[in-house]
């Protein structure tokens, strides 16, 4: 991956947010919600732009009569983030260099 | 420095903090909980022990009164230790909101015995002064004050366990215990130091030591219940990571 490369799920700094919370675990809709401190409107676009890149995975459980979602990071979404975390280190070395 | 760089260092922070926030390690805590049950059930059978030396044996009540000092030193000391040595190094990367509760509970824990120990010293020079009576009451509130937090603590635990197992009826069982605990307390209370009949009391034939039924269930609760808490968290932690331990 270089500059020229960066996908479009990386450009934004709410779905960076959401890749780094899913990367430990997976999280729920509130989690995320908690986490990243945005609206719920928000969250949920960018929860289903990412979905439809297949960097994230949903899954949907009832509990207590109230659906609930559960996000996970896919492999694909991984090794993206790992090489976007990789760039973003070598431009900060090639800087101080 | 270059807007490429700027930005880069930018989005690492976003990413550095957020994961941050959003990585609990529950490790610290069963480590704690086995550790602290295993020092409750080892110091309460080892304090036990030493009664029954001194009363049904040649050994001197010296040897009580050490005991008693290295057993209220030990408990402490030990979950003193633990904490400092399990707690460290999650220090530098747990989600913040997780460390405060485990801090809250182990500094309670870890300062019980020590307070106990200070108005121990302090009633025990009254005693000796006269100021106080040789039957203080005082002595079974302040135990049973200790097994009431205790409780609170265990409970606080429970909360904990409930919600990363995502089962709130859990929360039931530490409510239930803290009841008993607070019943078996109003009991003995009821029954203080020279207007009791020792109804309250179970005493083991032929021997000279009693045990109340308050600090009977504050033992298998503070001992065996932590250990059960302890390797519970243990199989959740292993079970949705595969990997800490």
């Amino acid at each position: 991956m270089n500059m020229n490369e960066i996908p479009e799920a990386l450009c934004q700094k709410l779905r960076i947010k959401i890749i780094s919370c899913l990367v430990s675990s997976s999280k729920t809709f509130n989690e995320l919600l908690t986490l990243t401190q945005t609206t719920k409107g928000n969250l949920s676009v960018q929860l289903m732009k990412l979905e439809e890149w297949h960097y994230i995975t949903s899954d949907k459980v009832i509990e207590n009569k109230k659906s609930k979602s559960t996000y996970t990071l896919t492999d694909h979404g991984m090794t993206q983030f790992e090489e976007y975390v990789a760039l973003l280190k070598q431009i900060i070395e090639e800087n101080e260099g | 420095m270059n807007t490429a760089a700027n930005e880069a260092i930018e989005n690492i922070n976003i990413i550095k903090s957020t994961m941050d926030e959003s990585r609990i390690s529950y490790t610290g805590l069963y480590k704690l909980c086995i550790v602290f049950g295993t020092c409750n059930i080892v110091l309460t059978l080892a304090s036990y022990l030493s009664v029954l030396l001194v009363f049904n044996t040649f050994i001197t009540t010296g040897f009580l009164t050490f005991t008693t000092v290295l057993i209220r030193i030990l408990s402490f000391a030990v979950p003193l230790i633990a904490y400092v040595l399990i707690c460290k190094k999650e220090k530098s990367y747990n989600n913040r909101f997780y460390l405060s509760i485990i801090d809250t509970w182990a500094v309670i824990s870890i300062l019980l015995p020590v307070f106990r120990m200070i108005i121990n010293l302090i009633q025990y020079n009254m005693i000796s002064n006269g100021l106080l009576p040789q039957t203080d009451p005082a002595q079974m509130v302040l135990i049973n004050s200790e097994d009431l937090s205790g409780a609170v603590l265990f409970l606080m635990i429970i909360i904990i366990y409930s919600n990363i197992s995502r089962k709130p009826y859990i929360k039931i069982i530490g409510l239930i215990i803290l009841f008993i605990q607070m019943f078996l307390s109003m009991i003995e209370l009821s029954f203080l130091p020279g207007t009791a009949d020792h109804s309250t009391l179970i005493s083991f034939p032929g021997y000279e030591v009693y045990m109340t039924f308050s600090s009977i269930f504050a033992f298998l609760v503070f001992g065996i219940g932590y250990i059960i808490i302890g390797v519970l968290i243990k199989k959740k932690v292993e079970a949705s990571t595969g990997k800490e331990s």
